[in-house]
C-alpha cells in the first residue's frame, strides 16, 4: 500500500513536472510578441516622424499642424499598448520596462510641451516674418515722403535686411546691432509724436522684435525638441525588451532543454526498467513456467469440474424432463380422473381444471385457465351463490351432495362436490380446490338397485303370494269339480223326467218309470245338490274374487313407477301392500289398518312409496318375529294409520310391537347395508333406499320412535303440495 | 476601453505638391458605433443629466444655433451664469484639446468638466447614475451595449461616440478644397488669399481652421489691458499649467462655423464677426486691416460653415 503511495506519488510529481516544463516552454506568445514590439517600434517610428513635421513647420513646408497633432497624439495614444507588458517577461524585467516607459513618456510629455510652445511661437514667428518686410518697406517709405526721416527710413530699411540677415544666421552681434536701430527708430518715435505713422511703425518694430526675440528661441525650441532623448529612449525600450524577450526565449528553451532532458531521463528510468524486466524474465519464465503448470492444473480442474458440470447439467437436465414428466405425468392423471377436479384462485379464477370438468364445460382445460365461474353461467358447486372467499378466508369446507346440473347438450347429470381451501406456504398464495364426482351413474344404479330391492322384495313375497293364491285355487277347483259331478247327477234325474214327460203326454205313465224317477233322485240326493250346488259357486266365485285381489295387488305393488310425481291415494296403496305381504306377517302378526278417509291424494312416486310401506311391513314382522318365534304362542300386532296432519303434511305410521331399537344401532339404521338381521334374511339397503325415496324423492321426513322391548313405529311425512324446490 | 480613432486629415487629390494649403476639408464619412451614437444623442438631450433636471448638453450646445446657445456665458442651473463663452460642439472631436484652456485631452475628459461644475449642471456621476438606473430604457440601451451598464465610463463613452459624429463637412470651401473651383466666389477666395497673406493662417490653420494649437491672446497688443476687467478666466491655460508663460494663453478655436456662433473670443466680448476678423488682426497679427480686407475675410469665413447630417442618416 505504502509502495503504491509512493509510485503515484511519484508518478504525479512527474506529470506534474512534465507539464510545468512543457508550459514554460510554451511560454511564449509570439503574436503578442509581434504586436508589442510593432507597437514599440510605431511609438520610435512616430517620435521620428515628429521630429520631421517640426522641422517641417519650421521651414514652412507644411502649413498647418494637423500631421504633426495626429502623429503627437498617437504617440501619446500609444501608451496604454506599452503598458501592457506581454506575460512571458519575468516580474523584474516587466518593472524595468514599465520604468523605461514611464521615462518615455515623461521625455514625450515634456516633449509635448515644447512642441506646444513651439506651434505657438512659430506661428508668432511666421507671421511676423511674412508681414514684417511688407510692413518696414511701407512704413520706411512713408517716413521718407510723410516725415523726411530719411536717416530714420534708411536705419528702418537696415533693421529689415539685417533682421532678414539675422533670421537666416542668428548671432548675437547682429542682434545687438538691429536692437540698437530699433532703440534709435523708438526714439524718433518718441521725438515725433504727431507723426502719422508712428502705430504702424510700432507694430512693425514689434514684428522686427518678435522676429529677434522668435527666431533664437525657436531654434532653441527645435534644438531642444530634437535633444529631447525620446529616441535613445525609445532605443532603449525596444533594446531592453528585446533583451527581456531573449531571455525569455532562453528560458523558454531552457525549460525546452530541461523537458528533453527530462524525457530523456524518463526513456533512460523507461530502458532501466525494461532492462529490468529483462534481467527478471529468467525468473518470470521460471514463474510462467510454474504458472503455466498451475494453470494445467487449474484445467485440469476446471476440465473435471466441467466434466461434474456436464453430469449435474445431464442430471438435472434429466431430472427437469422427469420434473416435466412428473408434471405431465400429475395432468396426465388428473386429466384421467372421472371426477372434475378445479383449483381457483383468491381471485376467483380458474388455476388448473382437469379434462372431466373442461368436457362437461365443452372447452379444454387450458382455455379455462384465468376464466372464472362467471364466464360458465351456472357453477357446480355453487347452489346459485359463489361463496369461494369464504371459504378461502375461513379454511372452510363445503360439501354438497347432490346437485342437478344441466350439461351443454342439456342432459341433467348429478354431481357432488366438495371445496376446500389450500395454502401453498412458499406460495404464499391460497387456493380453492374443488372435486366434483358425477353422480348419475350411482342415480341410475340406485334407481336399478330399488327396483332390485322391489324384485327381491316381491321374490320374497312370491311364495307368500303363491300359497295366498294355492288356497282359494284349491277350493274354487274342489268347489268346480263338485259342481261338475252334481250337473252329471242333474242330467240323470233330468233324462228321467223327460221319458216320464214324454209317457204323461202320451197317458201311459207307468209306475217303474215313476219308481226309476224316484230311485234317481233318490240315488243323486237331488235335495242336497240344490242346497250344496249354490254355495259351491258362490265359494268358488268368493276364490277368483280372492285371487284377483291378490293379483291386483301385486300389481299395484309392482308398479314400475313413473319418473314424475302422480297423485295418489295412498290408503289404497297401503292396502294392497299389506294384501301383497299378507303371507309375511300373517303368522306373527295382527294387522290393523287405520285410514284417515278424509286423506287427500298426495303427489307421489307410487311404487316407490310402495316400496317403502312394504319395507315398513316386513321390518315389523321381523321385529315381531324376533319376538314371537313362529307365531304359535301368540303373536304381535301392526298397526298402520294414514293421518292428514295438517294442510301441509299426510303421515303415515308403521308401528309394530318389536323389540325396538337399541340405543347404539339408532344412528345407523338408515345407513345403507346396515343391518342387525342374520345373513339372507336383508340386504341392509331397506330401510337406506326408504330414507332416500322419502326425504330425497319427497322432500318429505322419515323419522321413527322406539322404546325397547315395546315397539317402533316409523313416521312417514309425505308433503301434500307438489313441492316447487322439488326437481 | 479603446479611444475613438479619428481620421487623418488627408490632402484632397487637387493640390499640387508645391501648394500646400493650410486649410484641409472635413472628413466626409465616419466609422462609429450606431448604438453608442443613438444613446449618445438621447444622453447629450438629457437633462437628467443635471441637478435640477433643467440643464442638457443640448441647452448649452444647441444644433440650430451652430452649436453653442449664442450667449455671452452661458446659464447653467437656477440661471447662474457661466464664466465663459461656451465653444460649439461641431467639429469638436478635431480640437487637439478640449476647453478654451485645453485642460482636457479629449471629449471623453471634458464631459466631467460641464456635468460637475456648479454653475453649470452641478450634478456628479453618482447622482446621474442614479437616476439613469431608475429608467427601464436606459438600463436596456446600456445593457445592450455595455455588459457592466450604466457606469460614468459609459455614459462618458456613449457621449463622447455622440459628438464625435457632430462633424459639419460640405462646406463651400471644402467643396473648393476638393477641386470644385465654382465652389466659392471670388470674394471668398480673395478673403481666403488675405487669411493666408495677413498670417491668420498661422495658427488656423489644417483641418478644423484652428483647434490644433494654444496661443497668447495678444501676442501685438495688450488685450486684456485695453479690454479691461479682468476675470479669472481670463488667465487661460495658466490656470492650467500654473507656468506663466502660459498666462492669457488660449486654445485656437476652430473657425469651421465661424458665422453662426457669435458671439466671440473666450470672455464673448465681441458680437459681430468683422469686428472680431479687426480684433484678432490688431491683437494677434499686429495689422489694421482696411475694411474692404475685413469685408472679403469675413466673406471667406462664412464659406467654412459645413452641413450636419445626423450619424446614420443621408
Amino acid at each position: 500500500m505504502k509502495t503504491r503511495i509512493k509510485q503515484l506519488s511519484i508518478g504525479l510529481g512527474m506529470i506534474g513536472l512534465l507539464t510545468f516544463l512543457f508550459i514554460h516552454t510554451n511560454s511564449i506568445d509570439p503574436s503578442a510578441h509581434d504586436s508589442y514590439r510593432n507597437n514599440l517600434h510605431r511609438m520610435k517610428d512616430l517620435d521620428a516622424t515628429i521630429d520631421r513635421e517640426i522641422l517641417k513647420s519650421r521651414y514652412g513646408l507644411t502649413s498647418n499642424y494637423d500631421s504633426l497633432m495626429s502623429d503627437l497624439q498617437e504617440l501619446l495614444n500609444l501608451r496604454q499598448y506599452a503598458d501592457d507588458i506581454p506575460y512571458f517577461v519575468q516580474p523584474d524585467g516587466r518593472g524595468e520596462i514599465s520604468g523605461q516607459i514611464e521615462n518615455y513618456y515623461q521625455l514625450a510629455s515634456s516633449k509635448e510641451k515644447l512642441i506646444e510652445l513651439f506651434k505657438s511661437r512659430n506661428a508668432v514667428m511666421n507671421n511676423s516674418l511674412r508681414y514684417f518686410p511688407v510692413s518696414a518697406s511701407r512704413v520706411a517709405a512713408k517716413m521718407f515722403q510723410d516725415d523726411g526721416a530719411s536717416v530714420e527710413a534708411q536705419s528702418l530699411n537696415e533693421v529689415l535686411r539685417e533682421t532678414l540677415i539675422f533670421y537666416v544666421h542668428a548671432d548675437q552681434r547682429t542682434a545687438d546691432q538691429i536692437l540698437q536701430r530699433i532703440n534709435k527708430l523708438k526714439q524718433f518715435e518718441h521725438d515725433h509724436p504727431s507723426s502719422a505713422n508712428l502705430d504702424e511703425l510700432d507694430i512693425t518694430l514689434r514684428h522686427a522684435t518678435n522676429i529677434l526675440k522668435y527666431k533664437p528661441e525657436l531654434d532653441d525650441l527645435i534644438e531642444q525638441i530634437v535633444s529631447v532623448p525620446t529616441r535613445a529612449a525609445g532605443t532603449d525600450l525596444i533594446n531592453n525588451y528585446d533583451l527581456k524577450y531573449n531571455e525569455a526565449v532562453s528560458r523558454a528553451n531552457y525549460y525546452r532543454l530541461s523537458l528533453y532532458l527530462f524525457s530523456i531521463l524518463l526513456l533512460v528510468y523507461a530502458g532501466y526498467f525494461v532492462v529490468k524486466q529483462q534481467k527478471t524474465k529468467g525468473e518470470l519464465n521460471r514463474a510462467n513456467e510454474n504458472l503455466e503448470q498451475r494453470v494445467d492444473e487449474r484445467t485440469a480442474e476446471l476440465v473435471l469440474s466441467n466434466e461434474t458440470l456436464t453430469v449435474e447439467i445431464k442430471e438435472r437436465k434429466r431430472m427437469e424432463a422427469a420434473l416435466s414428466g412428473a408434471r405431465a405425468f400429475l395432468h396426465a392423471v388428473i386429466d384421467n380422473v372421472p371426477n372434475l377436479i378445479f383449483v381457483k384462485d383468491t381471485e376467483g379464477r380458474f388455476v388448473l381444471a382437469n379434462q372431466a370438468i373442461a368436457d362437461l364445460l365443452g372447452t379444454t382445460s387450458q382455455a379455462m385457465i384465468g376464466m372464472s365461474s362467471d364466464d360458465f353461467g351456472n357453477f357446480l358447486g355453487e347452489d346459485g351463490n359463489n361463496d369461494d372467499i369464504e371459504i378461502l378466508q375461513n379454511f372452510d369446507e363445503k360439501f354438497i351432495p347432490e346437485e342437478k346440473y344441466t350439461d351443454q347438450n342439456g342432459t341433467s347429470r348429478w354431481f357432488q362436490t366438495v371445496k376446500r381451501s389450500l395454502a401453498m406456504e412458499d406460495q404464499g398464495e391460497r387456493f380453492l380446490i374443488g372435486v366434483s364426482t358425477d353422480l348419475t351413474e350411482r342415480k341410475l344404479m340406485e334407481g336399478q338397485l330399488r327396483n332390485a330391492q322391489k324384485l327381491e322384495s316381491i321374490g320374497q313375497l312370491a311364495a307368500g303370494i303363491a300359497h295366498e293364491i294355492n288356497t282359494p285355487t284349491q277350493y274354487v277347483g274342489d268347489n268346480t269339480r263338485f259342481v261338475r259331478d252334481a250337473f252329471g247327477d242333474f242330467s240323470s234325474i233330468l233324462g228321467k223326467y223327460g221319458i216320464l214327460l214324454e209317457s204323461a203326454r202320451s197317458g201311459s205313465v207307468t209306475q217303474t218309470e215313476i219308481i226309476d224317477l224316484k230311485g234317481e233322485i233318490e240315488e243323486a240326493d237331488l235335495e242336497f245338490l240344490l242346497e250344496e250346488v249354490p254355495k259351491a259357486i258362490e265359494h268358488s266365485l268368493d276364490g277368483v274374487s280372492r285371487i284377483a285381489k291378490i293379483v291386483q295387488s301385486m300389481k299395484d305393488f309392482a308398479h314400475p313407477g313413473s319418473t314424475d310425481k302422480k297423485v295418489a291415494d295412498l290408503n289404497r296403496a297401503i292396502e294392497s301392500t299389506v294384501t301383497v305381504a299378507h303371507n309375511e306377517w300373517r303368522y306373527v302378526a295382527e294387522l290393523e289398518t287405520h285410514f284417515d278417509r278424509n286423506l287427500p291424494l298426495v303427489p307421489c312416486f307410487l311404487g316407490e312409496f310402495n316400496q317403502v310401506i312394504l319395507n315398513m311391513v316386513i321390518n315389523a314382522a321381523h321385529a315381531i318375529s324376533d319376538v314371537v318365534g313362529d307365531g304359535s304362542n301368540g303373536k304381535g300386532k301392526i298397526t298402520i294409520s294414514t293421518t292428514k296432519v295438517s294442510d301441509l303434511w299426510a303421515e303415515v305410521r308403521v308401528g309394530d310391537t318389536g323389540g325396538g331399537i337399541p340405543l347404539e344401532a339408532q344412528s345407523k339404521i338408515f345407513d345403507p347395508f346396515f343391518t342387525t338381521k342374520e345373513v339372507g334374511r336383508g340386504t341392509g339397503q331397506g330401510l337406506a333406499i326408504s330414507h332416500t325415496v322419502v326425504v330425497e324423492k319427497h322432500n318429505g321426513e322419515l323419522t321413527f320412535e322406539t322404546t325397547p322391548g315395546a315397539g317402533t313405529t316409523f313416521i312417514i311425512r309425505i308433503p301434500l303440495a307438489r313441492d316447487p324446490a322439488a326437481t | 476601453m479603446t479611444a475613438t480613432v479619428l481620421p487623418r486629415a488627408v490632402e484632397p487629390a487637387g493640390f499640387t505638391k508645391s501648394i500646400r494649403e493650410p486649410i484641409l476639408p472635413l472628413p466626409k464619412t465616419l466609422h462609429l458605433d450606431e448604438a453608442k451614437v443613438a444613446l449618445g444623442e438621447k444622453l447629450f438631450n438629457e437633462t437628467s443629466l443635471s441637478h435640477n433636471n433643467t440643464i442638457s448638453c443640448a441647452s448649452c450646445h444647441a444644433f440650430s444655433t451652430g452649436g453653442t446657445d449664442r450667449l455671452v456665458h452661458s446659464k447653467g442651473i437656477e440661471g447662474q451664469e457661466g464664466r465663459i463663452n461656451a465653444p460649439t460642439v461641431f467639429n469638436s472631436a478635431y480640437n487637439f484639446k478640449q476647453f478654451w484652456d485645453g485642460r482636457a485631452d479629449d471629449l471623453n475628459g471634458q464631459i466631467d468638466g460641464p456635468t460637475h461644475d456648479p454653475v453649470e449642471m452641478g450634478s456628479s456621476w453618482e447622482e446621474i447614475v442614479g437616476k439613469l438606473n431608475a429608467s427601464a430604457d436606459y438600463l436596456a440601451a446600456f445593457g445592450a451595449i455595455y455588459p457592466d451598464g450604466i457606469r460614468a465610463e459609459n455614459i462618458r463613452d456613449a457621449i463622447a461616440v455622440f459628438e464625435s459624429s457632430l462633424v459639419t463637412p460640405n462646406a463651400k470651401f471644402d467643396r473648393f478644397l476638393e477641386g470644385d473651383q465654382n465652389a466659392i466666389t471670388a470674394d471668398e477666395l480673395e478673403g481666403y488669399r488675405i487669411f493666408k497673406s495677413v498670417g491668420c493662417s498661422s495658427c488656423h490653420q489644417g483641418m478644423n481652421v484652428g483647434g490644433n494649437l494654444f496661443q497668447e491672446f495678444g501676442v501685438m497688443g495688450d488685450y486684456f489691458k485695453n479690454r479691461g476687467n479682468p476675470t479669472e478666466a481670463d488667465n487661460g491655460r495658466f490656470n492650467v499649467t500654473r507656468d506663466k508663460a502660459d498666462m492669457h494663453v488660449f486654445k485656437v478655436p476652430s473657425l469651421r462655423n465661424v458665422a453662426l456662433t457669435s458671439p466671440y473670443f473666450h470672455d464673448g466680448s465681441v458680437k459681430y464677426l468683422d469686428q472680431a476678423v479687426i480684433v484678432m488682426s490688431k491683437y494677434q497679427l499686429g495689422k489694421q486691416l482696411s475694411e474692404d480686407e475685413v469685408r472679403l475675410v469675413v466673406l471667406f469665413l462664412e464659406s467654412l460653415t459645413g452641413e450636419y447630417t445626423r450619424y446614420g442618416e443621408k
